[in-house]
């Protein structure tokens, strides 16, 4: 990297290079039968320089390219986007454990096996389900040099498995139901994983109706994402920085319900989206967005955080801010209590097409795709034909019921349950 | 390239095997606000080997073209180690064994155009849409090409060499007033003529002035509606709503979906046709052969309202006995080819707007489409915008028009099709698996629905 960076400097003031070479590898089983296996060898390189205020930016993936990384990084340099900062100096990097050497000893046998473990139960619940599985692991390394001074490398593993399964018939219609997991460190366990997914099929057997009408409603943590998504969107320095957001100039107001906060945090061990530094060198961080219901932070890379006069918080990307982990911590109520004080009421387990709005108006909708009707406290069937529609902004403000104190990690997001007081769920009439 | 592809090959003792070798340029500009956001090139080069055994599919994705033959053998290996459990007989349907080398079809080649000028026109967009008027807070413009050339050899002596190109931007104002922020836009793209973006200066400033009236206009009400679809949202309903589960791969291995989509069924009324192709030059969904080397070719799906076809890759033709439409396409090297939609349309009908509009009481006419997704049976896509349709007037506008609605209710219930007919090439693409965004494209006339769920305020 460190030659690469020299003959940089020969067409740029300042120079980045990002290296990243690894490999991944999967099985997967389809229609309840074991389908593929495939193997990936994944490389790349990415030099930005600095030029007379300019930034250019070019990427490879062919080894052995560097002649046409340096000829595109000064093609873009020439007529590139306008910096106000330079690449930061080495900084002191804390390191958050995102290796398990177990991940890389996993063999493909027991990928195998775990994926056909999970397709078994699910098939012994219900032989009609078409099950599917992939169990996936991956390494890797990464390393990010600058012309100022900054020099970090680190490794990577991760492990996920995806597993679940579709039920189609004529006259009850599709139901397609999905669960995962995923780390950095190997998982043996699926126990919770399957039963989580067995759980999900077993309470869609029956079927419920619902009129339209305002009905207290329950996000799941996995739907929980279509509520939070707009929020960091609006969070994001760019947004801020652009004029796209709704939060530029709030930072410290009371915006939403006292009980709500988010936290951004690279530094949880295992944690898929935990990292030392940035793809910048700024090291990576946990902190509030939001804060017991008050704007507290944005998300800044370099550019942003020049163009607002703040500092970078280490969630640069080689395309603007992005999210290490987004945590909303637990409440007081457990799932269990929030459900028995519902007496008629929606639990959302799915939503289709409720990432499609506009984020920065904070209006959701979506398609129910697999959600429940609550009856006195209880789970009676699966609703179908019926959508959702709130806006984050006011129904996280004023129509907060109650967040749950179990949470539930996907990806690089962990999320409690949310209820709301009433929500508009629109139907067939 | 051959030489390298057909010498790999003959290590292979797979029932089938195929090798992908991509090269792709791209230059991508992004404004967001005054700024110049972004400008990148890159190089995406790799490849791959897919290999059949007995009926397990093994594949390998790499970087580096050393050693092909070691990655052939892997994916050989892989494949086998499932073929020993499924004991399948591996299905491919036959096709033609071609040799073909194919230039791209070009009106105007981005490479032909200066990184410099490019960047001037996109920066001359940008100042329009922030000049435009003092509620347009901000924009958000982003425009890419690619230049790719695709290298496919199988094993039954097929080589095909492919140059595309693949151009998209999208231009979008947002307007913002104290708490409410709206976004409206003009998004465009072709596989063959940087000129598709040139010259959309008026365009732009009605999308500009229509972002200005949406920060005042209401949410609409929830209910159910009449629904007039312009040609954008029809052709975005018609390939999330039926596209999607016209893609066979999905019904080979699922009898009781092989049930439900029976050739000769009926799913809408006479008035309804859909086809897809793969052969309407300029779109960005059009190709010469997919990425099995299958010829790509005009599909029809629904003929009079009656099921009559379907979307193939070789395998699904295979198990369903029937023939492969050229559908089998990837994302790029580092994926496997699945089946997916090209150019997914309503044919063209014979009710002129004014017809649909005459006798709506209340309803809503939705027009622009943000987005959607579908599971097969039920679908949620977004408008840019809507207007309210009363006493058969086209009336106020409104905002946050979402609409969900069952697939197969929903075809049933589409009683006009109109007398125009629009393609709709826009900057973004389809998903599927994890495979996004795939360019695809869409045309359609305005169509009429009875009874469509829209999300809203109450």
């Amino acid at each position: 990297m460190h030659d690469l960076i020299a003959q940089a400097l020969k067409v740029g003031e300042q120079a980045e290079v990002f290296q990243s070479k690894g490999e991944k590898h999967s099985v997967i089983f389809q229609a309840s039968k074991l389908k593929e296996i495939t193997s990936a060898e994944e490389q790349s390189t990415t030099l930005r320089l600095i030029q007379k205020g300019l930034l250019g930016s070019a990427s490879v993936t062919k080894p052995d390219s560097s002649d046409i990384l340096l000829k595109y990084a000064a093609n873009t340099v020439k007529y590139g986007s306008p910096v106000r900062y330079s690449f930061p100096p080495q900084a002191q990097v804390l390191k958050p454990r995102i290796t398990d050497d177990r991940v890389r000893r996993v063999t493909q046998q027991e990928m195998l096996d775990m994926a056909g473990d999970l397709v078994a139960a699910l098939n012994s619940f219900d032989p009609s389900i078409h099950a599917m599985a992939e169990t996936t692991k991956a390494s890797g390394y990464y390393g990010l040099t600058n012309s100022n001074g900054f020099a970090a490398e680190g490794d990577y593993t991760a492990w996920s498995v995806v597993f679940g399964g579709e039920l189609v018939s004529e006259r009850d219609g599709f139901l397609f139901i999905y669960d995962a997991l995923s780390g950095t460190d190997f998982t043996e366990d699926t126990s919770l994983l399957k039963a989580r997914v067995i759980e999900a099929f077993r309470l869609a057997q029956h079927t419920a109706s619902i009129k339209p009408g305002q009905y207290p409603v329950i996000f799941a943590p996995g739907e929980v994402s279509c509520l939070v998504n707009p929020l960091v969107a609006c969070l994001n320095g760019k947004a801020v920085s652009r004029g796209f957001s709704p939060f530029k100039g709030r930072l410290g107001e009371l915006a939403f319900d006292p009980r709500l906060s988010i936290i951004d945090d690279a530094t949880i061990a295992g944690a898929v989206g935990s990292k030392g530094f940035d793809r910048e060198g700024i090291p990576a961080t946990k902190r509030h967005l939001i804060s017991d219901g008050k704007i507290a932070g944005y998300m800044l890379d370099l550019q942003t955080a020049a163009e607002l006069n703040m500092s970078p918080t280490g969630n640069g990307s080689v395309s603007g801010p992005v999210q290490n982990n987004i945590i909303v911590p637990g409440g007081t109520a457990s799932f269990s209590e929030m459900l028995a004080g519902i007496d008629e009421g929606v639990l959302i387990e799915g939503t289709m097409g409720a990432w499609a709005g506009n984020p920065y108006g904070g209006q959701v909708s979506g398609n129910i795709s697999l959600g429940y009707k609550i009856e006195k406290g209880q789970i009676v069937g699966r609703i179908k034909d019926a959508m959702f529609s709130l806006n984050v902004f006011t129904d996280l403000r004023d129509n907060l019921a109650s967040i749950s104190s179990e949470q539930l990690w996907r990806g690089n997001t962990c999320y409690p349950y949310l209820q709301f007081k009433n929500v508009n769920i629109s139907t067939k009439s | 390239m051959k030489e390298l592809i057909s010498r790999a090959l003959a290590v292979s003792t797979a029932d089938y095997c195929e090798i992908r070798i991509e090269e792709t340029h791209q230059t991508s500009i992004v404004y967001r606000g005054r700024n110049l956001d972004d400008l990148a090139q890159s190089l995406r080069y790799g490849g791959n080997v897919r290999a059949l055994k007995d009926g397990g599919w093994g594949f390998v994705s790499f970087n580096s073209l050393e050693n092909l033959e070691t990655k052939v053998q892997l994916a050989c290996e892989q494949a086998a180690a499932i073929g020993a459990v499924k004991q399948e007989v591996s299905q491919m349907a036959a096709v033609p064994v071609v040799v073909q080398e194919i230039a791209a079809a070009v009106v105007l080649h981005p490479r032909d155009v200066s990184l410099e000028d490019k960047v001037d026109l996109f920066s001359r967009y940008n100042d329009l849409i922030l000049d435009f008027h003092p509620a347009i807070t901000s924009s958000l413009v982003r425009y890419f090409d690619r230049d790719i050339k695709l290298y496919f050899g199988n094993s039954a002596g097929t080589y095909v060499r492919q140059e595309k190109v693949d151009i998209g931007c999208g231009l979008r104002a947002i307007a913002t007033s104290g708490d409410i922020t709206v976004q409206e836009g003009v998004s465009t793209g072709s596989n063959s003529d940087f000129g598709c973006v040139i010259g959309k200066e008026d365009e732009l400033q009605k999308a500009c002035q229509l972002a200005v009236n949406l920060l005042s206009a209401p949410t609409v009400k929830g209910g159910e509606y009449t629904v007039i679809l312009d040609p954008h949202m029809a052709g975005l309903f018609v390939h999330e709503a039926f596209g999607h589960l016209s893609e066979a791969d999905d019904i080979t291995e699922n009898e009781e979906l092989r049930n439900i989509m029976t050739l000769g069924k009926r799913f809408g009324r006479d008035i309804l046709s859909i086809y897809d192709t793969g052969l309407d030059p300029g779109n960005r969904g059009a190709l010469a052969y997919d990425d099995e080397g299958v010829a790509a070719e005009k599909t029809d799906l629904v003929k009079e309202g009656v099921l009559v076809g379907r979307l193939h890759s070789r395998q699904s033709a295979a198990k369903m006995g029937e023939k492969p439409t050229g559908s089998a396409r990837a994302l790029d090297y580092r994926y496997a080819p699945i089946v997916r939609m090209r150019t997914t349309c309503i044919a063209k009908g014979e009710t002129p707007f004014a017809e649909m509009l005459k006798d709506i009481e209340l309803g809503v006419y939705a027009v622009g489409g943000y987005g959607g997704e579908t599971n097969g049976e039920m679908f949620t896509f977004t408008a840019s915008h809507g207007f309210m349709i009363r006493q058969g007037q086209i009336a106020e506008l409104v905002k946050d028009v979402t609409l969900t609605g069952n697939v197969f209710t929903t075809l049933a219930n589409i009683d006009m099709i109109g007398d125009d007919f629009t393609y709709d090439n826009n900057a973004g693409g389809c998903g599927k698996g994890y495979q996004s965004p795939l360019a695809t494209s869409e045309g359609s006339p305005h169509i009429r629905v009875q009874k469509v769920v829209i999300g809203g305020a109450s």
